[in-house]
């Protein structure tokens, strides 16, 4: 591992300004980078430790206008227990906190970093295959070799998945999210923080350098909305999904009236399914149509040599999360 | 090569041939590495020419001699090289020769004149540090009307490293009885890390072919896996383990329990059978193991070998036989063991530590205890032969001294005694090796593929147990083993460049607290006469049985055969989808 400087802000204005120094990693709760750094996959000059800004980062509040505000770094613990998120609107959510890597983990992880996670392709991740993601080969080694953990639908230069569960809920709740760069405060919708043609050269955000993210939004539910979440997984303990699906649905006494369905770990970016969803709307909720919606929800992947098993298993992950939402 | 058509043999042909039912399966397994918590690796000091070393490894003796034959082929002076491993943090067969890292740990240390440490790192223990090889296994057998196997044709592939080696299964072959039997195997050599021995060489390999295959069979002949296993079981103990264990299981009520053909959620019950062959050795070559038994004037037992106690609980083994001699409190014993300056011990393998130690610990203190009991029968008057040591005093009926009174009598410099582990006791033993049945139980999901493993009751013999906890957690700690190699673990190749793809804890699957089921166990204590504390090895036999009675039981959950571990959703799915 090559020397960094380290540095612990007291205040925003100092991570900010420490942020936008060249090479410099932003660091949440730090789960990963150390491993990325001993790949020598990052060779920063200087870490930005965001966590003693915990005043300003941290803490799930609800606001004026019913809206639910996350900051940053509030941990998976926090999301998966607090008051605020009881209600069957974020189901989803703090499902798949709940669900994600260990106790440890979850306590100390922060919905931010688990957004922004770098992908787990052991390609990219690995010093000794140079590949096209990580800007140091020259082309794509998952896309011909060992690829049962890679996409299925929306890739073309780069085959990675995006690892985050915790962002299709966000997706399907319509979240939005807050950064700060220099002077800059920028809140956008959560859509806007994925590459919409993800291509190797993109990195698993669309942040700049220096841009750091303050908070995660989550508009008011209507009161008969739920949001539910499922994946796959090959071990019940600390594991990446295989294949995951959050879906946000509103009921109108016995029919459907709102839906969105995102996928997750089937893609660079997370997938948000609009044609499926629509095929909800207007309509009960039936086994049938939702085998229809799954089905709808595929269409046109286009697995590789090793994970076409994700298209039966992320079906059926798609059928458990409308059967939850709609139970 | 497995595609290959069966070669003719008159016996086998005639067999099948006569058989009410027969039946041919494909079985496969994948590599599975040691992933030892604590990687290979060393600390080495120079004092001089005297080396110094800190291992991990299952062979303090063996890790001596390697080293000073290797510095002295490089023409290095060694006076003496000590070796200490007092706690090892995991050692499944891959850690016996101090290997490449210990010797360049060692000329480090002596080129930098400073003291050296050297740890593989993750991936290096998952890619260089062997492996249990993966195995293709194919049986033909057949049955007669009674249910009786009347044929067992079986070849085996073991998928090795770049040598070629340590591929071999093996089967249970006491199923067989007068069946015409043959079997084959080939080592087959590929480019990687090669094999080194695992937890039961061969054994869950085999065992999963075998146990897998018997159920299929079974099922052709209409016939109950456990009925079956009764019917054909030579082992008496077994037998008798098979019913017990039925019962506890509640066998019969959970097969006999229908799937509705409708649900999401299914659930099987199997079992199979385990089997190891140890009862421990005398000693290396010209010298007996031994221990050495000191009584310290201040009433302190202390009791030593040089061997290392790879997480089995050799210490609490010396310490419990050693109070049980003297008839005092264990905790008055101080055991120490991992330390080449004390005397000689094996190699922790093949299950061979305990029964290998026990018995000299025992001798040790029985030696010990004659001289504490001279001094004490002088001291009060009486004659030797009525002295006794029990309840923590020395003495006889009427006259006796608490033990640490006792003790005082022993002068400035303690008693100490060698005792050494003399050969078995019989050539042809009565007790061949220790038997053992597990039963597992699943749930898969039948949308997702997902098995949990819901609950496992394992029995296992050992001999005489020493120390419960220590047995359970044997049989336990494989039975984890087991679900993890069943459900999870295989390792990934790049087949371009020839590495490991998923040389982490990561991408290498082990069972984690959620995915482990609810494990009893039973121990079948059985005096076996082979020495003087009965001990047997345990180790590895409780490791036998474990993936191929999960296997079974995904078999009768979901009503298909996934006959290639680890038994992933993909293959689940597929299974079902081929019924």
């Amino acid at each position: 591992m090559k020397p960094f400087s380290y540095v612990v802000p007291k205040s925003l204005d100092e991570a900010i300004e420490a942020a936008a120094q060249p090479n410099t990693l932003i660091k949440g709760a730090g789960l990963d980078i150390v491993d990325r750094m001993k790949e020598r996959l990052q060779t920063p000059t200087s870490i930005v430790n965001l966590l003693p800004l915990k005043d300003e980062l941290k803490g799930i509040t609800v606001e004026a206008d019913g809206g639910i505000r996350i900051g940053a770094l509030t941990t998976l613990t926090e999301i998966e227990s607090h008051e605020a998120l009881r209600g069957a609107a974020f189901e989803g959510l703090v499902g798949s906190a709940a669900s994600t890597g260990t106790p440890q983990v979850r306590h100390r992880g922060t919905i931010a970093g688990n957004i922004l996670q770098f992908t787990r392709c052991w390609y990219v991740r690995s010093e000794a295959f140079h590949c096209l993601h990580g800007g140091r080969g020259p082309t794509c080694l998952a896309m011909t070799g060992q690829n049962r953990y890679h996409a299925v639908m929306g890739w073309s230069d780069c085959v990675r998945v995006h690892p985050s569960n915790l962002a299709p809920p966000l997706l399907a709740l319509n979240a939005e999210y807050t950064t700060v760069i220099g002077k800059e405060t920028r809140r956008r919708k959560f859509a806007e923080l994925f590459p919409e043609q993800p291509r190797a050269e993109n990195p698993e955000h669309t942040l700049d350098d220096g841009e750091i993210v303050t908070a995660i939004h989550i508009p008011q539910q209507s009161a008969n909305a739920r949001c539910t979440y499922a994946e796959s997984r090959e071990k019940q303990s600390f594991d990446w999904a295989t294949t995951a699906c959050a879906v946000r649905i509103v009921m109108d006494g016995k029919t459907i009236q709102e839906a969105s369905i995102v996928l997750g770990a089937v893609a660079p970016v997370p997938m948000p399914r609009p044609q499926a969803a629509a095929m909800l709307i207007g309509k009960e909720p039936s086994t049938k149509l939702f085998q229809r919606v799954a089905e709808k929800a595929f269409q046109g992947a286009a697995p590789l040599a090793h994970n076409a098993f994700k298209l039966p298993i992320g079906k059926a992950v798609v059928r458990d999360a409308l059967e939850q939402a709609t139970r | 090569m497995c595609d290959e058509e069966w070669d003719e043999d008159s016996k086998i042909d005639t067999a099948l041939a006569a058989s009410a039912h027969t039946h041919t399966g494909t079985y496969r397994t994948e590599v599975q590495t040691h992933s030892s918590l604590e990687t290979h690796g060393n600390t080495c000091r120079w004092d001089g020419n005297v080396l110094e070393v800190w291992a991990s490894t299952q062979a303090t003796f063996g890790v001596r001699g390697e080293l000073a034959s290797a510095l002295g082929a490089r023409n290095i002076k060694v006076e003496s090289v000590d070796v200490h491993a007092e706690f090892v943090g995991g050692g499944f067969g891959s850690k016996f020769s101090a290997g490449i890292e210990g010797l360049a740990c060692a000329l480090l240390a002596h080129e930098a004149k400073l003291p050296v440490k050297l740890m593989l790192d993750r991936h290096e223990e998952h890619t260089a540090a062997g492996n249990r090889p993966s195995a293709l296994m194919q049986v033909r057998g057949g049955v007669d009307a009674n249910g009786k196997i009347t044929a067992w044709d079986w070849r085996s592939f073991g998928g090795c490293g770049y040598n070629g080696r340590g591929g071999a299964v093996r089967y249970p072959n006491y199923y067989m009885g007068e069946a015409a039997t043959r079997r084959k195997h080939k080592d087959i050599a590929c480019d990687t890390d090669p094999a080194r021995s695992m937890r039961a060489p061969g054994y869950p390999q085999g065992w999963f072919g075998a146990e897998m295959f018997l159920d299929e069979l079974a099922a052709k002949a209409g016939m109950d896996p456990l009925a079956f296993r009764l019917k054909n079981d030579s082992e008496a103990t077994r037998l008798d383990q098979w019913q017990f264990a039925a019962e506890k299981f509640g066998w019969d009520q959970a097969r006999a329990k229908q799937n509705d053909p409708k649900a999401r959620y299914v659930t099987g019950v199997g079992c199979a059978s385990a089997r190891w062959g140890q009862l421990g050795r005398h000693g290396g070559g010209r010298q007996r193991y031994g221990i050495t038994c000191r009584i310290h004037p201040d009433g302190m037992v202390e009791a030593r070998n040089g061997a290392q106690d790879v997480g089995t609980g050799l210490k609490t083994v010396l310490q419990i036989l050693t109070a049980e001699e003297l008839g005092i409190p264990a905790s008055r014993v101080r055991a120490m063991t991992g330390h080449t300056s004390d005397p000689l011990g094996p190699a922790s393998g093949g299950s061979t530590t305990t029964p290998s130690i026990a018995p000299a610990v025992r001798h040790a203190a029985h030696l010990a205890k004659i001289e504490l009991v001279a001094l004490v029968a002088k001291h009060l008057g009486v004659p030797e032969a009525d002295v006794t040591c029990a309840d923590d005093k020395v003495g006889t009926k009427d006259a006796k001294l608490d033990f640490v009174e006792a003790c005082k009598l022993v002068g400035q410099a303690p008693i100490e005694v060698h005792g050494e582990r003399y050969p078995n006791y019989r050539d042809k033993p009565f007790h061949p090796g220790v038997c053992g049945a597990q039963f597992a139980e699943v749930r898969v999901d039948t949308w997702t593929g997902e098995v949990q493993v819901t609950r496992m009751f394992g029995i296992q013999d050992c001999g005489l147990v020493i120390a419960k906890k220590l047995a359970e957690s044997q049989v336990i700690g494989a039975m984890i083993q087991g679900v993890s190699y069943a459900i999870h673990e295989q390792r990934i190749m790049d087949q371009r460049s020839g590495r490991m793809l998923n040389g982490d804890f990561l991408r290498y699957k082990i069972a984690g607290t959620k995915d482990l089921p609810e494990i009893e166990c039973h121990m079948h204590s059985i005096a076996n006469g082979h020495n003087n504390t009965g001990a047997a090895g345990l180790g590895e036999p409780p490791s036998t049985a474990t993936a191929a009675a999960i296997g079974n039981a995904v078999f009768h959950a979901i009503g298909a055969p996934v006959r290639h571990l680890p038994i992933t959703p993909e293959k689940v799915l597929a299974a079902i989808a081929s019924k």
